[in-house]
């Protein structure tokens, strides 16, 4: 078996149905803890498949993380699970180190215990995957070279300290006490199941609803763009290929300015769902950049093609092509995360047998 | 073989979990830690080399038991989960009741809907009462001055019920003594809550400098120093009486068996022997006695001996040492 943390949230889940889609795999146990970034009707598909389990919880809590290790010892641990939308870490930072920060050292710890414990065989392939961001190496430069596995960390956002320092944790521990671990650090994430405050599903469901579509400052800011399930690819190749110990950066190959995102998606827009009033361009708006807003993040992702021969799938055009799509055609998934009733699709589902009764 | 263990991340619990996996069981510990940590499970691992499985839930809850019992297979069932302050349970019963008594009940439906029939069930000397006579056999009638000893009778009484109903079933009462020490480790051993209810964890926190003195409730006793008499039993023996009694149940039946050395020793002497073995001194001061308090109460082993094959093999040197070792290397219990 292995556990999945955060896997109600936009990659975790998308790790699970991927993953799920493979008649060989083994079972996943989902741990979320449901915050308003958890949505376990992202998993309705799979819910009744033997080989999924989900449970609620949350990774600061001791005694869950203890007994759900002793009770299913797991072969692998996969950390999804972390507070991740930069604009909440600058309202309320709290919230970002207590899970990302906290949590993370909660599960490593636990995870560590757990591993001692084991029989030498099973020692050895245990994993720990730690699933991390690029902005814990800060921001470039029109000129700078992309972010590399050695790129110094230079977090500019309480989320991107958060993570490097749960970075710095997992590193310690493998280092320290030899914990098998694996980090990888990703760049910007794009796809189904997307929670519509980002940017991608924002200007999406905005623009079918024919609202504003508002863009930071000049919109110029600059983010490589991975297809979620090519993340998810690539997360299992680490897993089963990665060298404990290592960092791997997972990146699209796609560098793309904010501003071209959004009209990447009006026109796909105009050509799938051409709206009466013209071109959804029209709709652009642009607002007041935030503080401590980075201006360029690009990810070197050679490491992971030449030591373990993975590169993405999808293009941009395909990736943006595929969401777009997918949201069309998805309209009351969207309309549940928007009403919240996907909260009460969970209460449904499980009834008189909450989730957190697996522990 | 898969034994469920109710209330095994406690004292007893957890050294008894140890024994079982040094001798190749596979353990599923059953625990609600109302009173115990997982740091004590994360231990007896490390101790005994192998994993075992934890499943947090409460033995009031029937359903969830079911569900354990089934997903691991198991086979047998010890029973330690329950609440143990003589005190609390004179203010609060209801709560002692509820937990001791109707989450046995609980149990035993789970077993049986599961046809698990095989239960060692953690009694008291406290069954015993007010001694009537020295050295207590199991024949010795059974009597209880507060709600703690009152549902451990119960318990007793629900079993030998069932089994009358069920002679198919296995059943062992265990009466323990006055479990003391810890794993000679020093990584398990008692960690109250609080001020400890108990002689030993007090003098340990006295000798660690942690508490300023012991007081010693009655020094006016008919006994040879004047303070009470108890059988004091290294926690490590009474653990490998619980596996000498799961195999001795190869035959359906049901008895009750005194687990403890048949030694008696005195406050007085444990201290000495405190003092001796953590080279520290224990300051006491003589109190009046307790209400409910007995003089001497101690064990005839002979029919563990026979039954179980099975005798004490620590005395009280070792006793101390270990809960010393324990105290030393855990100044905050489990909750370094």
């Amino acid at each position: 078996m292995i556990f999945v943390t955060g896997g109600a949230g936009f990659i975790g889940s998308n790790f699970i149905l991927d993953w799920l889609g493979d008649e060989q795999a083994e079972p996943v146990l989902n741990i979320d803890k449901l915050t308003y970034a958890g949505n376990p009707y992202n998993l309705a598909s799979v819910a009744q498949d033997a080989r999924y389990a989900f449970v609620q919880a949350d990774i600061c809590d001791e005694i869950a993380m203890t007994t759900l290790l002793s009770r299913y010892r797991p072969r692998a641990i996969l950390h999804f699970a972390a507070e991740s939308h930069v604009d909440r870490s600058i309202h309320s930072p709290d919230e970002f180190i207590r899970t990302n920060v906290n949590g993370s050292f909660n599960l490593l710890s636990k995870a560590l215990r757990y591993w001692q414990a084991l029989p030498q065989a099973e020692q050895a392939d245990f994993r720990f995957l730690h699933v991390s961001t690029d902005e814990v190496y800060g921001s470039l430069g029109p000129h700078d070279a992309p972010f590399s596995e050695t790129t110094p960390y230079a977090p500019n956002s309480p989320y991107s300290a958060s993570k490097a320092a749960s970075d710095h944790l997992v590193r310690a521990f493998h280092h320290t006490y030899g914990l098998p671990t694996l980090t990888t650090n990703c760049s910007n994430n794009y796809g189904p199941y997307h929670f519509p405050e980002k940017l991608i599903p924002l200007v999406i469901s905005n623009a079918l609803a024919g609202n504003a579509l508002p863009i930071y400052g000049d919109g110029q800011q600059i983010r490589d763009w991975l297809y979620v399930t090519d993340h998810c690819a690539a997360i299992r190749t680490v897993l089963a290929r990665g060298t404990p110990g290592q960092t791997y950066n997972i990146g699209g190959w796609n560098e793309q300015a904010n501003l071209h995102v959004v009209h990447t998606l009006c026109d796909t827009l105009d050509e799938l769902a051409p709206r009466a009033e013209g071109s959804y361009r029209s709709l652009i708006t642009f607002v007041k950049d935030r503080p401590g807003h980075d201006r360029r993040y690009a990810i070197d992702a050679r490491k992971l093609e030449s030591e373990l021969g993975w590169k993405p799938a999808e293009t941009f055009q395909s990736g943006i092509r595929k969401t777009v799509q997918w949201y069309l055609a998805n309209g009351d998934w969207v309309a549940q995360v928007r009403s919240g009733a996907y909260l009460n699709w969970l209460q449904k589902q499980y009834g008189d047998h909450p989730p957190g009764a697996l522990i | 073989m898969n034994i469920l263990v109710t209330g095994g991340a406690g004292y007893i619990g957890s050294h008894t979990c140890v024994e079982l996996l040094k001798a190749g069981h596979e353990v599923i510990v059953f625990d609600n830690f109302s009173n115990s940590s997982p740091e004590s499970v994360a231990r007896v691992q490390k101790i005994a080399g192998r994993p075992l499985f934890l499943v947090k839930g409460d033995i009031r809850n029937r359903e969830q038991l079911e569900s354990v019992l089934r997903e691991f297979k198991c086979e047998a069932v010890i029973h330690f989960a329950g609440l143990k302050a003589v005190g609390e349970s004179v203010e609060q019963p209801l709560k002692y009741y509820d937990n001791n008594v109707v989450g046995t009940v609980r149990l035993l439906e789970a077993m049986e809907a599961t046809g698990v029939k095989t239960i060692v069930f953690s009694s008291s000397a406290t069954v015993y009462g007010d001694p009537q006579y020295l050295p207590l056999t199991e024949a010795h009638p059974l009597s209880a001055s507060n709600p703690y000893g009152r549902s451990k009778i119960m318990v007793e009484d629900m079993l030998r019920d069932y089994f009358r109903a069920h002679p198919d079933w296995k059943i062992a009462l265990l009466r323990y003594f006055n479990p003391v020490g810890a794993h000679e480790s020093g990584l398990i051993g008692e960690d109250p809550g609080g001020i400890p209810n108990n002689l030993m964890p007090y003098v340990a926190q006295v000798a660690i400098g942690r508490r300023e003195r012991l007081s010693i409730w009655g020094g006016d006793y008919p006994t040879p120093d004047g303070t009470g008499v108890r059988d004091f039993i290294h926690v490590v023996d009474l653990a490998t009486g619980h596996l000498a009694a799961l195999q001795a149940l190869a035959e359906p039946q049901c008895f009750a068996v005194n687990l403890g050395t048949g030694i008696g020793y005195s406050v007085l002497d444990v201290v000495k022997a405190y003092e001796k073995a953590s080279g520290k001194p224990v300051p006491y001061t003589i109190a009046e006695r307790r209400p409910g308090d007995i003089a001497s109460c101690y064990a005839d082993p002979a029919e563990a001996r026979r039954k179980l094959g099975w005798q004490a093999r620590l005395g009280l040197e070792a006793m101390c040492a270990d809960s010393w070792r324990w105290q030393q290397m855990n100044p905050n219990g489990f909750n370094a």
